[in-house]
């Protein structure tokens, strides 16, 4: 088949991937970034390695390149309303109390964690690799990890909501 | 970073499908399960694929450049197990499922729900345990909707940590 004969999104193979949604998170000085992200990979092990792919130009994008860090809150099944929040980008003071109505505390490292989360992973931005499209590809080395719960994670074809295939649509 | 269960436990949180890449390299075909996968751009329409550096499918990737991906359905996980091993490559079968070259020239597995056909733009990390790449997409298929994709918490594998 070619790339032409894709004509149903509702068939889109690009829409079986199987994607989680998270919340990523990143503070420049005194302001914290936000965005419910899908697009997230592991890439290696040794070192830990996770790949995110950020909309190119986005402020989210832009936050983690001068933060040169970056957490990913991870979500449990039935959070689908917290991530509901995240949809479109936060941003605020880091002296606020809560994010979109939620708390949450800076890490030492300077990463904004999500008290509500179920676990977290905190990264170095260890290099934005090249990408000829329309997404930033943020490799990250893991440098910290916590677990408050361990419940099965949020699923993104278990919400609402996609982010693959076609469109953004 | 210490490497302690607590981060195993969180890498092993997120998400992943279950795939079949296929390619052919100066070896011949080769297939192998996969996991880690994500789509990389809307325009063009890219994916990311993380394939452990000194197997032949990696190897096969990087000297042809093309791979396909084949989305394991919720209901053949054995499809993915059969190509955890090293691959017993026969006329028209790898592993014993039979394939029907593309336009492309890439492996596509009679029995296939739906599929990828990519071209590698970029290769980044060469020198780490696994290779990216990001690769166009090319082609693609479906042959069986509605499909629900197998995802790897559903399975008794894993892969991450």
């Amino acid at each position: 088949m070619t790339e032409g004969s894709i004509t149903d999104v509702r068939i889109d193979a690009l829409r079986l991937l199987s994607n989680g949604l998270y919340v990523l998170t990143a503070c420049v000085s005194d302001e914290i970034h936000a965005a419910a992200i899908s697009w997230v990979s592991q890439a290696s092990f040794h070192p830990p390695l996770l790949l995110a792919a950020l909309r190119r130009n986005s402020h989210l994008a832009n936050a983690v390149r001068h933060a040169h860090r970056f957490a990913i809150n991870i979500l449990e099944a039935d959070q689908v309303e917290l991530a509901g929040a995240f949809l479109d980008h936060v941003r605020l003071s880091a002296t606020e109390g809560t994010l979109a109505g939620h708390a949450f505390r800076v890490s030492g490292a300077h990463c904004p964690l999500l008290t509500d989360a179920q676990a977290w992973v905190e990264c170095r931005l260890a290099a934005e690799l090249p990408n000829p499209g329309d997404h930033a590809l943020m490799l990250g080395e893991v440098t910290g990890t916590g677990v408050r719960r361990s419940g099965m994670p949020l699923l993104l074809r278990d919400t609402p909501w996609h982010y693959g295939g076609l469109t953004t649509e | 970073m210490p490497e302690t269960d607590i981060a195993r436990d969180v890498l092993r949180m997120f998400s992943y499908g279950l795939f079949v890449a296929t390619s052919v390299g100066p070896e011949g075909p080769s297939a192998a399960t996969v996991s880690w996968v994500s789509q990389a751009s809307f325009e063009p329409r890219l994916v990311l694929v993380a394939l452990r550096n000194g197997t032949a499918i990696c190897d096969a990737v990087r000297a042809s450049r093309r791979f396909a991906l084949h989305v394991v359905a919720a209901q053949q996980p054995d499809f993915a197990k059969s190509f955890f091993k090293v691959n017993q490559v026969s006329e028209d079968a790898i592993s014993g499922h039979s394939y029907t070259l593309s336009d492309a020239g890439l492996p596509i597995f009679d029995e296939a729900v739906a599929w990828l056909e990519c071209e590698v733009t970029e290769e980044a990390n060469r020198e780490g345990d696994h290779a990216l790449f990001i690769a166009k997409i090319i082609g693609s298929g479906v042959r069986m909707p509605p499909i629900t994709a197998l995802s790897l918490r559903d399975t008794a594998w894993h892969y991450g940590g």
